[in-house]
């Protein structure tokens, strides 16, 4: 009986006994830890320099500019030419919305000068005139297009191929690190 | 005595089973293991990579074109901007979402951030206002507006519009592609390559544009049956129903393009066009009555050949041969 009262009792005290934690595998002598997350946010990964823009960026003063209305032709570079203005409805997503159209706005004209081209594309457009910022911002959403020419399109396109590409040979290149020793 | 000890085996069984390790808790020493071993791949840093921590990042540019997902930030330089906008262009069969993951944008002082479900192009809509399924004014999706609602595109490609004036304002989106099975509208992120375009009993145009000069291969064109096998009628009078378009323009708007020719009828076999255009779009016009199918290859004209064309041609329109 007593040895069946030390039994029970030796059994309860094995199954109830606290265990280590299960662990992970830890990195061994040498090898990188991996970095605390970010509270920020997500840690990048991935993450490239930019590609370079050169002269794609010293001719964009001439050769294209951002309108605003999307309406008629831009007679010369360097305009910025506001016009209706639309006011979606809020829905989510593209869907089915209302819109009505608010008085039309005078044309306000900017040309810019090849000095305003600087080596960052938000430097192109340099200041703006006041008339222009207060359109702006009495404008109810208007439809917005971009003034570029095919030349230019074509040399973002590469360059966005060039990026893809290149991003895409870091990821294999890391599998084949992975997987292929 | 045999009472006991049958009962101490049961004790003991009950003790062994108990004391087995679980399999959840089994943990891999790799003490004598190799880090470039196959156990690599159990590798704990390579359990923790998630989607979020493996995606592309990198910062957005006023003005930007991007043919990959991930995450792309915006943040306004200490000198006064204007408005900026990016491109974004996938795989034909591929379509985008957007997501907002963080924004600080002055939106009562004129900031914005508007999503536009295509490309415009100096005024110019692809796809044009008749080939795309919503009007012009819900295709601009506006953030003041509408909030951090996520956004899918229509087709492969769309842009972003915005305006972010103070200094260290911006925001963060991610965008990620997703198969499209039956891509419609699509700009074609190459000068050369081929694409087969299916309309599977729908009422709707599609159009491939390529904003090269090309010179082009139709190598199958079939509306659900083999109804023709006489060679292709190019004809300028028009056809009726189901057909196969090829334009030639200046612009991204495949309504303001100049029709080169029309293919009226089925048929397997090529037909070649050199197109010097700057724009060269072919179009499958679908009544819904059939399954159509549309097989063609691509070139980027070489300046030889363009120049040649552009001679004999000898009007303001862009040539073709």
């Amino acid at each position: 009986m007593k040895l069946n009262s030390l039994g029970t009792t030796v059994i309860l005290l094995v199954a109830f006994s606290p265990r280590y934690e299960c662990r992970a595998l830890e990195s061994p002598h040498g090898a990188p830890a991996a970095p605390p997350p970010n509270p920020g946010g997500p840690r990048p990964r991935q993450t490239l320099p930019l590609l370079p823009l050169p002269l794609l960026l010293q001719r964009l003063g001439e050769e294209y500019s951002i309108r605003v209305g999307g309406h008629g032709n831009s007679d010369s570079f360097g305009s910025m030419v506001m016009m209706e203005a639309v006011q979606p409805d809020p829905q989510p997503g593209f869907g089915r919305s209302n819109s009505r159209a608010s008085p039309p706005l005078r044309p306000t004209r900017r040309h810019l000068s090849a000095g305003e081209v600087g080596g960052d594309t938000g430097d192109y457009f340099g200041t703006r005139s006041d008339e222009w910022t207060e359109r702006a911002r009495r404008s109810e959403d208007p439809p917005i297009s971009l003034d570029l020419t095919f030349h230019l399109l074509r040399e973002m396109m590469e360059m966005s191929r060039k990026e893809q590409m290149v991003i895409q040979a870091q990821s294999n290149r890391r599998m084949m690190e992975l997987f292929g020793k | 005595m045999r009472v006991m000890e049958r009962t101490f085996r049961e004790q003991l069984f009950l003790l062994l089973c108990l004391s087995v390790p679980r399999g959840d808790c089994r943990y891999i020493e790799d003490n004598e293991v190799p880090q470039d071993d196959l156990f690599s791949v159990l590798n704990s840093d390579l359990k923790r990579d998630s989607p979020e921590t493996s995606m592309y990042r990198r910062p957005l540019r006023c003005v930007d074109m991007v043919a990959m997902e991930g995450q792309f930030t915006f943040t306004a330089p200490p000198r006064p901007r204007l408005a900026c906008a990016a491109f974004f262009i996938a795989e034909p069969n591929q379509v985008f979402s957007l997501e907002y993951d963080h924004v600080d944008i002055d939106c009562r002082g004129g900031d914005f951030i508007k999503v536009f479900d295509g490309w415009v192009l100096k005024g110019e809509k692809f796809p044009s206002l008749q080939d795309h399924a919503l009007p012009l004014s819900e295709r601009y999706l506006d953030y003041c507006s509408l909030g951090s609602r996520g956004v899918r595109s229509s087709q492969n490609v769309f842009m972003l519009f915005f305006r972010v004036r103070h200094a260290g304002d911006g925001f963060t989106v991610t965008v990620r592609q997703h198969l499209n099975p039956f891509p419609c509208n699509i700009i074609s992120q190459t000068p050369g390559g081929s694409f087969t375009m299916v309309v599977p009993q729908q009422r709707k145009n599609c159009s491939f544009s390529i904003i090269y000069p090309a010179e082009l291969q139709i190598s199958d064109f079939s509306l659900g049956h083999y109804s023709d096998t006489t060679f292709p009628k190019r004809s300028v009078m028009g056809c009726s129903g189901d057909f196969v378009e090829l334009l030639g323009g200046s612009g991204l708007d495949t309504s303001k393009m100049s029709p080169i020719a029309e293919l009226c009828t089925s048929f397997s076999g090529p037909t070649q066009m050199k197109i010097g255009c700057d724009n060269t779009v072919v179009r499958l016009v679908s009544s819904g009555r059939f399954v159509n199918r549309l097989t063609f290859s691509y070139n980027q004209l070489d300046q030889s050949d363009l120049h040649r064309i552009q001679l004999n041609s000898g009007d303001d329109f862009c040539s073709t041969e």
